[in-house]
């Protein structure tokens, strides 16, 4: 069914994968003149200053949030183009692990950017973030030290969404698609996109801490996993275990190979499902209209 | 290969680049669109409740306010939402709430974390925002529930016969209906949530609010939202229904019309043109007292917990203030911290080393009933400051035997609104603007009132639902009305005078309870309650004694209505129960309120009958009420003289067919 939906879009419009590509670099030019403006010791109100006295940094700002979030989207869509055909068995194993670290990559440039938000949100994520970093067993403090840093500060984070994340999926992107920029008619419908979401929903900031915060549009479903799981150990575990097999699929025969592909998407599904009773059915006092 | 280009891509140039464009576009509509931003320099933008306040680029001219809500302190969008990160007026002013307050956005203005959750969860399920005594008494009258207790709430209600009644007449006095426009409280101010109450406007603040109505010219001056809760505050919510605030000034609502008057100056008219007359203000009222001084904030606003009706929310009692021995005290320390606020709020943080006298009834502290250690209790007027003498009541009140379970009321109101029989009516082809929603629907409600008048309260049995026990209290005329116009059955199939009941559909006759708030320190007279049949329930008329016998507590009675009989019940048209009978259904619009029973009436009446002549000797009285059976048996031969000359007049009643009714003599 994937196979000619995805067939379809190929032939008229961009491939998901040049979408993405040009997302990427559309996020990361966009981000310069955040990049400079943003103060690390003061990120609150060096973003407040910059909505309310700076109107091409509120454009750029917005412009890096909806660019990025359409290179998560397409990144996504791009995953799953790859595994309905089975191309991933094309790739070499380096160039694989790479690229699902270059996934994982891809959703804490994104995480890292909500945190750097510094708002009510933004704090929020950070504290999910720190909490489920320390239950992981033996390594949890280290990692812990290594992603977000020892203290509330945010250095390490801006660093990290700056530098590290964005050059090692720029770098991984590159060798993947073997170009360094994807086609222009990719570049012309992200720039159009983006602009048109950049212009009629702005992104302000979370002032206010209510019952009503959501996380982003992909973490939604990890908060509801959170409000069913009270024990955060057993969620990493979920996690790094779904991260396993993800990983294993270019090593096991293809009948078992599809099998795995059919699980993990029926998981995803269900992913969805908790992310829309979590962001559509919730009230204010956590209250769900169906489960 | 998944990223291979296809040919058939280059007809879709064209509308990739229509989509670029449309960016493009919008990308300079919105640069150009933009004010100059790059002149507004980061020290003109303060930062208060830890961020920018983006409002002080236009609106930091804006006076007026008390000190709590100063927007240096507090900010504008703290009441006022919207986005105060943008710099342009239409982002700015998006999603902003002009009037603050209202319950459906109270989470998020008064009510967010920083500054009244727990208090705003409270009034948001208080029955002054619920109303759910009024829906559940509502839905009882109607047939719709088995109980006048239960759940409800006004901001829920359904399309039923009942819920619409209440949503075209009642709905709009509640806390939760929203104001949409800014304006002072006055006479026909409705809900507004936190502002129904707390927001003062000075006079120069109202003309400039009703300029900005006028002309859209910004005010300079912004009302002061305070504690300062005046009479007037509460006055356009509770001059209507049991009419509190009327009674309270002493003006009673009469059905005259505005413009039939002769004298108008003889009248106080009030801003809905209603025409008032004045029968006697409430002590407390001619003290100087406000509604607050008596009512505490939990009162007001709820206390948490859910209450049926407002006689079980309410914690103040009269023995709180009038007791010899007062209750318990608690020390500054004490005290929850929403006392400690209001006593920071209203200045009175010198009181830290007085004790706060709790009520009786919840053990919660009145922060305006005070006593140095050990000394005398104080009263002090919440805005006045003003300490007024506590009278203890006299021995009268306290020691006379047989009236244990009379409430203060009882015998200290003076007068009480009574409409005797009303009608309301369904006219299914009438349109009308809903109330709630401001639309036009189908179908009206109509309420016809017939007699308006000032009189005693009629006196019944209420059971106190904290001590569990049965206590005499005031009761007036809740519901003597008949609804029509339905197309439903009566739910009652077992209702007397079935076929003249289902003329009317639905016949009610309910009394409920009330504290009419029109209180002196005169208390009503022996008789007026011992021998007056309407104050007993059975309405306007004449009870007449027959003559007695030695050694025996007969004395037969008879009783002549002068209202003639309703068709529906075949009892006086402003009775609440049969003479010498005992009502058990349909009785109140409370759980365990009644009429007084056979037994009761009996034994008031037969003390009625003694203190016809010895109403003036304290020394009698005394004895009467106290061993009332001992006094009968030692009547005189003059007391028996004096009785037997009733018996002529009895006789002469039951020639012309009057009841004759011969007491039970286990009723002594």
């Amino acid at each position: 069914m994937f196979g000619s939906i995805f067939k379809f879009w190929n032939r008229r419009l961009s491939t998901f994968g040049n979408l993405a590509f040009a997302a990427f670099l559309i996020a990361v030019v966009s981000g310069i003149p955040l990049a400079i403006g943003y103060d690390v010791d003061n990120p609150s109100d060096s973003l407040q200053l910059l909505l309310l006295t700076d109107a091409p940094g509120v454009f750029f700002r917005s412009l890096h949030y909806w660019s990025g979030q359409l290179f998560l989207l397409f990144t996504f869509i791009h995953v799953i183009e790859h595994l309905s055909e089975g191309s991933e068995r094309d790739l070499k194993k380096g160039l694989w692990i790479r690229l699902v670290l270059a996934l994982l990559f891809s959703v804490f440039v994104m995480l890292s950017g909500f945190v750097l938000k510094a708002d009510a949100e933004g704090r929020m994520a950070q504290q999910i973030l720190n909490g489920l970093l320390k239950t992981i067993p033996l390594l949890g403090a280290d990692l812990q030290i290594v992603i977000l840093g020892n203290s509330n500060s945010l250095n390490l984070v801006y660093i990290h969404h700056v530098i590290t994340t964005t050059l090692f999926i720029g770098i991984v992107i590159i060798e993947h698609m073997r170009r360094f920029w994807p086609e222009l008619l990719s570049y012309v419908y992200l720039a159009g996109l983006a602009t048109t979401l950049t212009v009629l929903i702005p992104q302000g900031l979370q002032l206010t801490t209510s019952a009503e915060i959501r996380g982003p549009w992909y973490f939604i479903g990890l908060q509801e996993i959170l409000h069913w799981i009270s024990n955060p150990l057993l969620v990493v575990g979920i996690l790094t275990s779904g991260l396993m097999l993800f990983i294993l699929l270019r090593w096991v025969n293809p009948v078992r190979s599809q099998k795995t592909k059919r699980f993990l998407f029926a998981m995803l599904i269900f992913y969805g499902i908790l992310t829309i009773n979590n962001w559509g059915f919730r009230d204010a006092s956590w209250n769900s209209l169906f489960f | 290969m998944i990223s291979e280009s296809s040919p058939k891509k280059k007809r879709w140039i064209l509308p990739a680049l229509l989509v670029g464009l449309a960016g493009l576009f919008l990308s300079v509509s919105h640069f150009t669109g933009n004010e100059d931003p790059q002149l507004i320099k980061p020290s003109d933008i303060p930062i208060v409740m830890g961020h920018r306040e983006g409002c002080f680029l236009c609106h930091q001219d804006m006076t007026g306010f008390a000190p709590s809500h100063d927007p240096k302190a507090i900010g504008c969008s703290s009441c006022h939402l919207g986005n105060p990160l943008a710099a342009k007026k239409e982002a700015a002013h998006k999603e902003m709430v002009k009037v603050p307050g209202n319950l459906d956005t109270v989470s998020a203005t008064c009510g967010q974390s920083a500054c009244h959750q727990d208090l705003t969860a409270k009034v948001v399920d208080s029955l002054m925002a619920s109303g759910q005594g009024l829906v559940s008494v509502n839905r009882y009258v109607f047939g719709q529930t088995q109980s006048p207790d239960g759940p409800g709430h006004l901001s829920h209600l359904s399309d039923s016969a009942a819920d619409t009644h209440l949503q075209q007449l009642c709905v709009t006095c509640h806390l939760g209906f929203p104001k949409k426009i800014s304006a002072r409280i006055d006479q026909k101010s409705r809900g507004g949530g936190c502002t129904a109450c707390h927001i003062d406007y000075t006079k120069a603040a109202t003309q400039q609010m009703a300029d900005y109505h006028q002309t859209q010219k910004l005010p300079q001056l912004h009302p002061e939202l305070n504690i300062k809760v005046g009479n007037e505050r509460c006055f356009g919510c509770h001059s209507r229904s049991a009419r509190i605030s009327l009674n309270y000034e002493g003006w009673h609502e009469t059905t005259l019309k505005l413009k039939k008057l002769k004298n108008p100056e003889d009248y106080r008219i009030l801003q809905d043109r209603r025409v008032l007359t004045f029968k006697g203000a409430d002590v407390h009222h001619e003290k100087g007292m406000l509604c607050i001084d008596c009512h505490s904030a939990r009162d007001a606003m709820g206390d948490g917990n859910n209450y049926n009706h407002q006689g079980e929310q309410v914690e103040i009692s009269c023995l709180d203030c009038h007791n010899k021995n007062p209750g318990k005290f608690v020390g500054y320390n004490q005290l929850d911290s929403d006392s400690v606020k209001i006593l920071q709020l209203r200045n009175r943080e010198d009181r830290r080393n007085v004790e706060y006298l709790t009520t009786h009834k919840t053990g919660r502290p009145l922060i305006n009933m005070t006593r140095e250690p050990n000394g005398p209790v104080k009263f002090s007027g919440k805005l006045d400051h003003k300490v007024r003498p506590l009278n203890a009541p006299i021995e009268a009140c306290t020691d006379m035997g047989g009236h244990e379970r009379l409430t203060c009321q009882t015998c200290h109101t003076q007068w009480a609104p009574t409409c005797i029989e009303c009608h309301t009516q369904y006219l299914p082809n009438k349109k009308r603007k809903d109330h709630y929603t401001g639309e036009k629907v189908q179908g009206v409600w109509r309420e016809y009132k017939k007699d308006f008048t000032a009189l005693q309260p009629t006196l019944g049995v209420r059971r106190d639902k904290r001590s569990g026990q049965d206590i005499v209290d005031t009761f007036i005329p809740g519901m003597i009305l008949t609804i029509g116009g339905m197309q439903n059955n009566h739910p009652d199939s077992n209702a007397p005078h079935k076929k003249q009941l289902n003329r009317y559909q639905i016949f009610r006759r309910m009394f409920a309870p009330t504290f009419s708030h029109t209180i002196q320190k005169q208390s009503r007279s022996c008789l007026s309650c011992h021998k007056d049949p309407r104050v007993l329930g059975l309405g306007e008329g004449q009870i007449t004694y027959g003559a007695a016998r030695k050694q025996t507590a007969e004395i037969p009675m008879t009783f002549t209505p002068k209202n003639r009989p309703h068709p529906a019940d075949g009892l006086p048209r402003d009775a609440w129960t049969a003479f010498l009978e005992t009502k058990t259904r349909d009785t109140s619009t409370r759980t365990g309120s009644r009429p007084f029973n056979r037994q009761e009436q009996h034994r008031i009446l037969l003390v009625g009958q003694c203190l016809s002549c010895h109403a003036d000797n304290p020394r009698n009285t005394s004895r009467i009420y106290s061993r009332f059976t001992l006094a009968l048996n030692e009547r005189t031969p003059q007391c028996l003289q004096a009785l037997k000359r009733q018996k002529k007049g009895l006789r002469q009643q039951l020639l012309t067919g009057k009841k004759r009714v011969q007491p039970n003599p286990e009723d002594l």
